[in-house]
C-alpha cells in the first residue's frame, strides 16, 4: 500500500531560486489497484515517483510505502518497490540474464530462489529467445522486456511505473500495459503515471491530475467525469488544467 | 554478498568487456613504452656509433701535423678555398664545421704557434659536438707540446702534472643501469597509472548518468556508499592494471632485447624480489588515490563530455610532478627532506629508486603515506557525494 500525505519538493537553482517542483500532493493506492498520475510533460509526475521510491527526499510531507517511511527506512522501501520507466535503462555489455542475476543479488536472492524467480520472469516474459544476449543488442521492446523482469524479479508488493510506454512502438506498450494489468490482478499496488489519456482509462482505478506540482483532481474515473462534466478524460483534463487560458498566455 | 563486491564484480565484468578498456589499460601502455624504448635505443646506440661527420677545410692543404689530428677525428674532409664558402656549407648541413689553420710565419716570435679557427653552428648538434671534438684533440696536441718542451728543459714528469685525475664508479648500476631513460621510466608508469583508468573513469559515474543505468542501481536496495566503494575498487584495478602493463612491458623489451633496447639495457634488466616489492608499494597506493580522485569527477559531472573535461584538468596536474621528477635529479632537489612527501613527485622518484635498485624504505613509506592518506580523503568526498542528491540526479 501506498499512503502520501502533503508531499512536496523543492529544488534550488542559481538563477531562478527555489522552484516548487511538488506542492502538498496526497493520495492513496491500495493492494491491486491500479493509481494514476496524469499530467503533461514537466506536471511533477516523475518527481513525487522519485520521491517514492527514495530517489529524492521530500522537502516536506511524509510517504508510506507498506508501512515504511520513504525517508527514514529508505533501504527497505527500496527492497518492497519495483520501478520502471524508459529512462531506467539496462547494462549495455552485460546479457539480459547477467542483469537479472545482478539484480537480484542486489535485492539479496541467490542460489535457487534467484534461479526461481528468473526462470518465472523468463517464462512470463518470454524472454528465452534473447535474454542472454547482450543488451546492447538487443531491440527496444527486449530492452523493455527485460526492464520488466529486472522490476518484478525480487516479487514487490508496489511497482512505479513512470510513463513506461513513453517511445514504444504499439505492440511494445501493448506488453507493458499488459503487464501492468497482470501486477494488479497479482494484488500489487500500482502506481502509473502517464500523460496518454487513453492508457490511464484503461489501466487506472483512481486517477490524480496534476498540473504544475499541484493535484488538480483526484478520483475515479467516473468522479472526474462528474465533477468536470466531461464525457471523456481528455475533455477534463484540459478543462482542469485551463486549456484556454493557457494557449491565450502562450 | 556485500553489495560493494556485487557492484564491484559487476563492474570488472563490464570493463574487460570494453574495447576502450583494453586499448587503455593493455594496448597504449605496451605500445607506448616499446615505442620509447625504441626511440631512446636508436638515439643512444646512434650517439654511441659517432657517425663520422665531413669537416671542411679552409685552403688546399694541411701541414702534416695537422693532417694527422684532423684525420683522427674525421676521414671525410672537403676543401673550400674561403671561409665564406665553408659557411655556405656549414649553413647547408653538408659539413659540420669549418676549420683554418693559419701556416706558421717562420722568423717571427710565432714561429711555434699555428692559429687555428673553427667555424660552427649552434643550432646543429652535430656541429657542436664535432666543435668539442676538435677542441679537445687541439688540447691533447697542446699538452703533448708542453710536455715535450718541459721534457727538454730537464722538468720531471710529475712536476708536470700537479693533479693526476682517476675516475673509479662506485658500483656496477643496477636494475635499469645508468641509461638517461631511467629517469623517464617513472614519469611513464606514473603516467599510465592516472591516463589508463581516464576512458573508464568517465564512463563509471557520469556515462551512467547519461544512460540512466545509474537511475536503475540506485533504485535498488544497494547502499550509496556500496556503489561507491564497488566502482572506486573497480577504477583502481584498471589503473594498476594499466601501470603494471608500462612496466612488464619494460621488463619484457629489457629481457627479449627487442626494440633497440640493448642500447639502452646492454646488461638486460634485472630487478630484485626486493625492488619488485617496492615498486608494488608505491604503485598500489598511487592507484588507489587516482581511482579516488577519478571517481569524484566523474560523480561530479553529469556526462560523460563534462567528465573527460575534469579529467583532461586532472591529467596536466599529473603530467606536471611526474615530468618533474626526470629533471629534479639536475637540481639536487631530489634529495631535499620532505620531497617524498610531494604527492605523484615522491612517488615517482620512489619508482626511480626502486628501478634503480636503491629503494629507500623511509621515503617509499613517506610517498605511499602520502598517496593512501589523499586516497581516503578522495574517496571520503566521493562517499558524500553519492549521498547527495544533486549530484546523482544532474542529468
Amino acid at each position: 500500500m501506498v499512503l502520501v500525505e502533503s508531499i512536496g519538493k523543492d529544488f534550488f537553482d542559481p538563477k531562478k531560486g527555489k522552484i516548487c517542483a511538488v506542492e502538498d500532493m496526497s493520495f492513496e493506492a491500495k493492494p491491486g489497484q491500479t493509481f494514476g498520475l496524469l499530467g503533461v510533460n514537466g506536471a511533477g509526475k516523475t518527481t513525487i515517483l522519485r520521491m517514492l521510491s527514495t530517489l529524492l527526499k521530500p522537502s516536506r510531507g511524509k510517504a508510506m510505502i507498506n508501512c515504511l517511511d520513504v525517508s527514514a527506512d529508505s533501504q527497505k522501501v527500496r527492497e518492497s518497490i519495483g520501478f520502471l520507466s524508459t529512462s531506467t535503462a539496462l547494462y549495455s555489455r552485460l546479457t539480459g540474464l547477467e542483469c537479472l542475476e545482478y539484480f537480484g543479488s542486489l535485492y539479496g536472492l541467490d542460489g535457487n530462489k534467484l534461479r526461481s524467480r528468473i526462470n518465472y520472469v523468463t517464462e512470463t516474459l518470454d524472454l528465452g529467445d534473447y535474454y542472454g544476449q547482450l543488451c546492447d543488442k538487443m531491440s527496444t521492446g527486449q530492452k523493455q522486456r527485460i526492464s520488466i523482469a529486472r522490476a518484478i524479479l525480487h516479487d514487490p508488493p508496489v511497482v512505479f511505473f513512470d510513463e513506461p510506454t513513453a517511445g514504444l512502438d504499439v505492440v511494445t506498450s501493448q506488453t507493458v500495459l499488459e503487464f501492468i494489468e497482470l501486477s494488479k490482478a497479482q494484488g500489487k499496488t500500482v502506481v502509473f503515471s502517464t500523460h496518454i489519456m487513453s492508457e490511464a482509462e484503461r489501466i487506472c482505478d483512481n486517477i490524480a491530475i496534476v498540473h504544475k506540482g499541484k493535484r488538480l483532481a483526484m478520483g475515479s474515473l467516473q468522479e472526474i467525469l462528474g465533477a468536470t462534466g466531461s464525457s471523456t478524460l481528455e475533455s477534463a483534463f484540459l478543462s482542469l488544467v485551463g486549456y484556454r487560458s493557457e494557449v491565450a498566455n502562450q | 554478498m556485500s553489495h560493494w563486491s556485487l557492484v564491484f564484480k559487476k563492474e570488472i565484468r563490464e570493463i574487460f568487456r570494453d574495447k576502450r578498456f583494453r586499448t587503455g589499460a593493455f594496448v597504449m601502455p605496451a605500445f607506448f613504452v616499446f615505442i620509447f624504448v625504441m626511440m631512446f635505443g636508436t638515439i643512444t646506440s646512434g650517439v654511441s656509433k659517432k657517425k663520422e661527420q665531413t669537416f671542411a677545410i679552409v685552403g688546399s692543404t694541411m701541414d702534416p701535423e695537422i693532417d694527422t689530428l684532423v684525420k683522427s677525428i674525421s676521414k671525410s674532409i672537403v676543401f673550400v678555398k674561403s671561409q665564406d664558402e665553408g659557411r655556405k656549407l656549414l649553413r647547408s648541413g653538408k659539413v659540420a664545421l669549418v676549420l683554418e689553420f693559419e701556416p706558421r710565419k717562420a722568423g717571427s716570435d710565432k714561429q711555434f704557434q699555428q692559429k687555428a679557427t673553427a667555424i660552427f653552428d649552434s643550432a646543429a648538434p652535430m656541429s657542436e659536438i664535432s666543435l668539442k671534438v676538435i677542441e679537445s684533440a687541439i688540447s691533447v696536441i697542446n699538452r703533448e707540446s708542453i710536455i715535450q718542451r718541459l721534457k727538454s728543459f730537464g722538468v720531471p714528469e710529475s712536476q708536470m702534472e700537479p693533479i693526476k685525475f682517476e675516475k673509479i664508479e662506485a658500483e656496477a648500476p643496477k636494475g635499469l643501469g645508468a641509461s638517461a631513460f631511467s629517469s623517464l621510466l617513472p614519469y611513464l608508469i606514473v603516467l599510465w597509472t592516472f591516463s589508463g583508468a581516464m576512458v573508464i573513469a568517465a564512463d563509471i559515474v557520469a556515462g551512467e548518468k547519461e544512460r540512466g543505468t545509474l537511475e536503475t542501481l540506485l533504485l535498488s536496495p544497494a547502499t550509496r556508499g556500496g556503489v561507491a566503494i564497488g566502482k572506486f575498487l573497480a577504477l583502481a584495478v584498471v589503473s594498476l592494471i594499466s601501470s603494471s602493463t608500462s612496466l612488464l612491458t619494460l621488463l619484457l623489451v629489457g629481457a627479449t632485447g627487442v626494440g633497440n633496447s640493448k642500447a639502452l639495457f646492454p646488461e638486460g634488466i634485472n630487478l630484485s624480489f626486493q625492488s619488485a616489492i617496492a615498486l608494488l608499494v608505491i604503485v598500489v597506493p598511487l592507484a588507489l588515490m587516482t581511482a579516488a580522485i577519478l571517481l569524484c569527477l566523474s560523480a561530479l559531472a553529469k556526462s560523460v563530455r563534462e567528465a573527460q573535461s575534469y579529467l583532461n584538468v586532472a591529467n596536466l596536474v599529473v603530467i606536471l610532478p611526474a615530468v618533474s621528477s626526470t629533471v629534479l635529479g639536475f637540481t639536487g632537489l631530489d634529495k631535499t627532506a620532505g620531497i617524498k612527501f610531494v604527492p605523484i613527485l615522491g612517488s615517482s622518484l620512489c619508482l626511480k629508486e626502486a628501478l634503480l635498485e636503491k629503494s629507500n624504505w623511509a621515503g617509499i613509506a613517506s610517498a605511499a603515506g602520502v598517496s593512501v592518506v589523499l586516497a581516503v580523503i578522495a574517496l571520503k568526498i566521493a562517499l558524500i557525494l553519492f549521498s547527495r542528491e544533486k549530484i546523482l540526479a544532474r542529468t
